[in-house]
């Protein structure tokens, strides 16, 4: 596959992996669902809830969030099925909802984090109101973190400190086993960029990996 | 391909997601480049690590809550459709009230707006008798003219009914031009007919209407005016009202004497425009040109003693309204 190919044959493309109706098992629930069944879309919501709860998880970093954003992906998708015209799966339609509402969650964490006042000098607080501990010793960093934690937390850790960018299409293509085609639908991005995202992400990780566990 | 490119391609070269070709040149650098070889060697373990992360598993009221959502959506949409395309349901009490406020407003203008309408198109007949008395009005007939406002005044009125007497109370008394009236003179004719002759029943009936009129009645009788003749004034305040000149003229026989004022009045090509019997009196509305009023009264004379007389001679030009009564002579002995 070569990301230089022109716009329009790459859209064609797109319409014949992503758009035929009768490729999407999902085509008669959502057909269903256009015309009014809450029980249609229950199926759908049973089978997909756990797929967006971890994608959620996976960007935001957070299980509560994750949780809010799982629910108000479907209530959106449900809200908006109607104008949704089979032009991808009705999956790859969903994941991208969930992903651009856990990328707002992110940027609004962020803008939140960016205006809490520091102060540099108040202790810490555990949570029953006693002063926690304050190592003298080296700023907790990532890896320090890592070391207490096992392999899979770890993975989860070097994951998220990987940039929502690149992080989005590792959780994509690596956990979710979506098609770089379907990443770029839902992403809105070229091929050729996810594939070169995804290449950086990859190497961080394992970069992030070989410090956390000292070689792969 | 160099060995940077190709250190690069080893990502896509994983997921098989290169051309042909690209694979092979990958494949045969692989083969002679340790550094490579190494480094798809981490990219496969790190996939492996990252591929076996566990799944959190949703909580088991996740799809209740969702679906809770979705339904509550659902309802939110249905209820809008409903307004939109269900009126009986909801709009049916709106439709219902707004109906009823619009009848009672509708009413509530006609009641108030209709006698407007009605006195807006005031006839020639009531105009000429907004015009200022004469120099030579008698006191008599100032008289009887103040007598019949407050008379009109203390009247209560039937539903609906509107005395014509309020707008002459309020507005300037306005003198229309000859022209400006003749074009209406027509079809109005038959309104005062039709007016005259409401209000003569109406005079016929004072108590059934007024129970003010014996009040007038006594006022007049205070004036020492017989009884009968105080109840004809009284009865005859309708007519007073609407005459622009009045006349009294003191006959034997007041049927005689009709037919003589009627005679009178066709020869100066004027119009009896009705005509009232009563037991000692008989009144007539006539319509004569202005110029001919002079020659009407000369006639009268000759019928009898003039006793009250509204206008001397009518001041202006065209037709006027002249209320003749006339009166059994022995009525006044």
């Amino acid at each position: 596959m070569d990301s230089g190919t022109n716009p329009g044959a790459r859209l064609s493309n797109k319409m014949i992996q992503n758009g035929d109706p009768t490729t999407d098992e999902d085509a008669g629930l959502v057909s269903s669902c256009k015309r009014g069944d809450l029980d249609a879309f229950e199926s759908l919501v049973r089978k997909y809830e756990k797929k967006m709860l971890n994608i959620s998880f996976r960007i935001a970093g957070s299980h509560e969030d994750a949780l809010e954003i799982v629910q108000d992906a479907f209530v959106s998708a449900y809200r908006n099925i109607k104008n949704f015209r089979g032009q991808s799966r009705f999956l790859t339609w969903l994941t991208a909802i969930t992903i651009n509402l856990s990328k707002n969650r992110l940027k609004q964490l962020k803008a939140r984090h960016c205006h809490e006042p520091v102060s540099m000098d108040d202790p810490i607080r555990t949570e029953d109101g006693q002063v926690a501990a304050d190592p003298p010793s080296n700023e907790p960093t990532v890896l320090d973190r890592m070391e207490r934690q096992d392999v899979q937390q770890k993975v989860q850790d070097c994951i998220e400190a990987l940039e929502p960018d690149f992080r989005e299409v590792i959780v994509l293509r690596d956990m979710q086993d979506f098609s770089y085609d379907e990443i770029g639908t839902m992403l809105k991005v070229r091929e050729g960029t996810v594939k070169s995202r995804l290449f950086r992400a990859r190497e961080d990780v394992k970069d992030c990996l070989k410090r956390a566990l000292g070689e792969l | 391909m160099k060995h940077d490119d190709i250190r690069h391609m080893l990502s896509e070269y994983i997921d098989g997601a290169v051309k042909p070709k690209q694979k092979a040149v990958i494949e045969s650098h692989l083969k002679s480049c340790a550094e490579c070889r190494n480094a798809l060697a981490e990219l496969n373990k790190t996939i492996e690590y990252i591929k076996k992360v566990e799944e959190v598993d949703s909580p088991g009221w996740m799809t209740q809550k969702i679906m809770a959502k979705v339904r509550a959506e659902a309802q939110q949409k249905r209820s809008f459709f409903h307004r939109l395309f269900y009126p009986l349901a909801s709009k049916l009490p709106i439709q219902a009230v707004a109906v009823l406020f619009l009848a009672v407003t509708v009413f509530y203008i006609y009641q108030n707006v209709n006698p407007t309408e009605k006195y807006a198109e005031a006839p020639a007949f009531i105009e000429a008798k907004k015009e200022p008395p004469a120099a030579g009005t008698s006191m008599n007939e100032q008289k009887m003219k103040r007598d019949s406002l407050p008379a009109a005044k203390q009247a209560p009125q039937a539903p609906g009914y509107k005395s014509p007497d309020m707008k002459y109370m309020y507005e300037k008394p306005a003198v229309p031009s000859p022209a400006e009236r003749k074009p209406s003179s027509a079809p109005v004719e038959e309104r005062d007919i039709m007016k005259d002759k409401d209000l003569s029943a109406r005079a016929k009936k004072p108590e059934a209407l007024s129970p003010y009129a014996g009040a007038v009645a006594k006022d007049e009788a205070r004036s020492e005016a017989p009884p009968s003749a105080a109840k004809a004034k009284a009865m005859s305040v309708g007519e007073i009202k609407e005459a622009g000149i009045s006349l009294s003229v003191i006959v034997k026989d007041t049927n005689t004497a009709g037919k003589e004022v009627e005679k009178a009045v066709a020869r100066l090509n004027g119009r009896i425009i009705k005509t009232e019997s009563f037991e000692n009196k008989k009144s007539v509305i006539i319509r004569l040109s202005a110029s001919q009023f002079n020659e009407l009264v000369r006639k009268l004379k000759q019928l009898g003693e003039i006793k009250e007389k509204g206008l001397a001679s009518p001041a202006q030009a065209g037709d006027v309204d002249i209320n003749v009564e006339l009166l059994k002579s022995q009525m006044q002995k």
